[in-house]
């Protein structure tokens, strides 16, 4: 029962909180676009305007996927608390497989990636850009393999 | 291929993608913590690594919770509904707290150290959205209260 209560305080509170970390989000990309724009149009960057290049690409493409996502969550969380529509609510929530995949993982992953090249390998000539392409296809085919071990696992099951 | 197909497949590289954002994140934090030691103290680029260290530890956290109840659903275990519900606490704290702290640190990497001003509106400014998010879920509980009707 209190863990019940307390869920559903929690749920809420997830849910009012949306609306700062939209606000918030959406500033930051504001404030970041034109100076990322900046970096991008010139020619010949320092090693430090390419590291800032790296960083600002990172936090707009890691902000944009957050404002979509959770814009997106906002809207099942809503449906479920208010128990409207159990059957639209569950296709509702079904679709969010795709918000995720694309606006979190995606577009984090992207984000990170971003960042790595701005702590790493920030010029294209750097020799640590090897390591960042390592560290992204290994751990890419680490996921892949976890897959095939989950998908292993089922089969049996079934 | 139906819709159902493809969500399956969407769900499972949902979670095959979850390997690359917990080893990228976990790099993310490794590389920005010497940075963070030797930055300068309200300088922009410490405010930018904090509010890095926040957004990725949150992310870091929230991405690995999620692992557990997206393979048990994928597995049809039964502690599946169990670990949903439980999202709800990680969701919170690591995704959306840890994040807004993050877009925080990054907004007063914008904003001179000198420009009060700046800095005010900014704080009334996330004042006023958590006064409005508080204002959303309050409406919420009074429709579920059948108040409006």
């Amino acid at each position: 029962m209190v863990y019940e209560i307390l869920r559903t305080l929690t749920q809420l509170q997830s849910l009012a909180l949306t609306a700062p970390l939209i606000a918030l989000c959406v500033v930051v990309v504001w404030e970041v676009l034109k100076p990322t724009r900046n970096l991008v149009k010139k020619k010949k960057l320092t090693v430090n305007e390419h590291r800032l290049k790296w960083v600002f690409i990172g936090i707009l493409v890691g902000f944009i996927g957050k404002i979509i996502e959770s814009a997106w969550w906002a809207i099942p969380w809503t449906l479920d608390y208010l128990q409207i529509d159990k059957d639209g609510w569950k296709k509702i929530h079904g679709v969010g497989v795709f918000f995720n995949l694309i606006f979190r993982q995606l577009f984090f992953t992207i984000s990170a990636y971003c960042y790595l090249r701005a702590f790493i390998a920030p010029e294209k000539e750097d020799s640590g850009l090897r390591n960042v392409h390592w560290i992204f296809g290994m751990s890419l085919i680490l996921g892949q393999l976890y897959l095939i071990a989950l998908i292993a696992i089922r089969s049996p099951l079934e | 291929m139906n819709y159902e197909n493809l969500r399956i497949i969407v769900e499972l590289q949902s979670l095959a993608l979850t390997a690359p954002v917990l080893v990228l994140c976990a790099f993310v934090i490794y590389e920005c913590l010497h940075p963070l030691k030797t930055s300068i103290k309200g300088s922009q680029m410490r405010w930018i690594l904090f509010g890095i260290c926040f957004g990725f530890a949150g992310n870091l956290v929230d991405n690995l919770y999620w692992m557990f109840p997206w393979t048990a659903n994928y597995l049809g275990l039964p502690a599946t509904p169990d670990l949903v519900n439980f999202g709800v606490f990680p969701n919170l704290l690591f995704r959306q707290t840890l994040t807004s702290v993050a877009a925080y640190c990054h907004l007063r990497a914008f904003i001179p150290e000198d420009n009060t001003k700046l800095l005010r509106l900014l704080n009334w400014g996330v004042v006023a959205s958590i006064v409005l998010g508080q204002g959303y879920i309050l409406t919420l509980w009074c429709i579920n209260q059948g108040l409006f009707n």
